[in-house]
């Protein structure tokens, strides 16, 4: 047999193991995320998660003839390390499993080398940097894929956009003075101001665009209103949450992933 | 008895499955759309009618019922677009619940709406294809469904709220609201008395009861009253 190691060395050739490519960028079976298997609707605004409260406060979300207080349940970070702490037995299983499966190695090797595990564990971590995007733990994951506030509700995601910033969509709908003054005015003003205002100027607002805009923002008091830190906001929605838990995961998945290779620098054969 | 109402329906919406996943952008709301995907197929609301809000989903709902489980006809949506044309298009929207139930009763006289022995066993089999019930140990409801739950409170009147209670499936709901709109529009004492009687043989039966007295409770000259001068013809 070619011996490749040496007694009294410490290092690995790049032929003696191989790392297996599908497994480095492979689905890990981790638990669905918090944030997503949420049975109720749940606003993160500013990393910060709210729930509909009975309890009237400041913010509130209101539509047809309820009103609701919103209540900071926690942060979005706070939800992840409870997430982490909750499942901490499970992940660490995952981590073992993802190791053991991507790492190739002849049996006698792993007697030989005292620092496998370092050498191993760098390759790893290097190729998972490849693949995947830095996790930034100074802050939330959820904020590294979505830094804008957003309302999750069945499975469907709605980004919010301040009453100015939806009026922007549509500036080509309106008279370019009149739109100036609209958007000023919807810095401070309740929607229902900005949809009279509306009403009063209609010679200035592109007939067809007209209803669809003020069926958004305020069109009776029936309609939804959010308001958060003393501002208004319109969700607009933004399609099924799939795609955003699926980019999340990954974050998530790439974490656990360099942790599992950080932790194998970390054991001594 | 409100608020009993108001848990039941809130869990009911919360738990039954959606009716498709199509999100309604221009023109509707969240809680809208949440109304919509569970209650109202997409073959409904894309029917280019223009309906007062007020009776926007009781609208729908009526349309639906009558098109799909009490009948296969599809004259009322063509007559319902049909008059649409002849009115004004100003932002108050035009057609409403009175003038859909009038123009059903009206095709109710023309025979449109079989409700003898033969065809009440085909309604029934459509009404259990599409009575989806809620899933079985749902979850609580929470705010947001009990607000929606008060959009479908307000669908009943008054007489009828109690039998919100009795709802088990979408087309018990459906039925319900269809029968109390038909209840609201019979003109004799008697014909509303068969009707809350019937109601005791459950949502199916009372809504073939309703369908049935409706024809001899309408006159065209009802049309013409409630769409007055606003009819250009």
């Amino acid at each position: 047999m070619k011996k490749k190691v040496v007694d009294g060395f410490d290092i690995l050739f790049k032929d003696d193991f191989s790392i297996m490519e599908s497994e480095i960028t492979g689905n890990l079976p981790l638990p669905k995320s918090y944030l997503f298997s949420n049975d109720e609707m749940l606003i993160v605004y500013n990393d910060s998660l709210l729930r509909l409260s009975e309890k009237k406060t400041n913010d509130y979300l209101k539509f047809y003839k309820s009103s609701y207080g919103l209540e900071k349940i926690s942060t979005v970070k706070e939800m992840e390390e409870a997430y982490f702490k909750d499942n901490a037995n499970l992940i660490g299983k995952i981590k073992k499993d993802f190791i053991e499966k991507c790492v190739v190695i002849p049996a006698y090797l792993k007697s030989k080398v005292p620092n496998i595990g370092k050498q191993i564990g760098k390759e790893i971590a290097k190729k998972i940097g490849d693949s995947y995007p830095p996790v930034d733990r100074s802050r939330s994951m959820f904020s590294q894929i979505n830094p804008k506030d957003m309302v999750l509700l069945d499975n469907k995601t709605y980004k919010m956009l301040t009453v100015a910033k939806f009026l922007e969509k549509w500036e080509k709908s309106f008279e370019p003075q009149f739109f100036k003054e609209l958007i000023q005015k919807s810095q401070s003003a309740h929607p229902k101001e900005v949809s009279e205002m509306m009403i009063s100027n209609k010679g200035k607002i592109h007939e067809v665009a007209m209803p669809i805009i003020r069926d958004k923002i305020w069109c009776n008091d029936k309609s939804m209103e959010l308001c958060i830190d003393g501002k208004y906001y319109v969700p607009d929605y933004r399609g099924r949450s799939d795609k955003l838990e699926a980019a999340y995961m990954k974050i998530i998945e790439g974490y656990v992933k360099m942790d599992a290779a950080h932790e194998m620098q970390k054991v001594v054969s | 008895m409100k608020d009993m109402i108001i848990e039941k329906m809130g869990s009911f919406m919360k738990n039954i499955p959606n009716e498709h996943d199509k999100e309604y952008i221009h023109g509707y709301q969240m809680q809208h759309n949440t109304v919509m995907q569970k209650l109202v197929p997409t073959n409904i609301i894309e029917l280019d009618l223009r309906i007062q809000e007020e009776s926007y989903f009781k609208s729908q709902i009526f349309l639906d019922y009558l098109t799909s489980v009490l009948s296969e006809d599809r004259k009322i949506i063509k007559n319902l677009s049909e008059l649409q044309k002849h009115l004004p298009k100003k932002e108050e929207l035009p057609l409403n619940i009175d003038i859909i139930v009038t123009e059903t009763g009206l095709l109710a006289k023309e025979g449109i709406y079989n409700m003898d022995k033969a065809s009440v066993s085909t309604i029934m089999q459509r009404y259990e294809t599409r009575n989806q019930k809620p899933q079985v140990n749902g979850k609580t409801p929470d705010l947001y469904y009990k607000g929606i739950a008060e959009i479908l409170y307000d669908m009943v009147s008054d007489e009828n709220k109690r039998e919100l209670l009795k709802v088990e499936g979408k087309n018990d709901f459906r039925a319900l609201v269809f029968t109390d709109v038909v209840e609201n529009r019979l003109k004799d004492a008697s014909s509303k008395i068969k009707v809350a009687e019937s109601m005791k043989s459950g949502f199916l039966h009372s809504s073939i009861k309703a369908m049935e007295l409706l024809k001899d409770n309408v006159d065209i000259k009802d049309l013409r009253v409630i769409l007055g001068d606003k009819y250009d013809q």
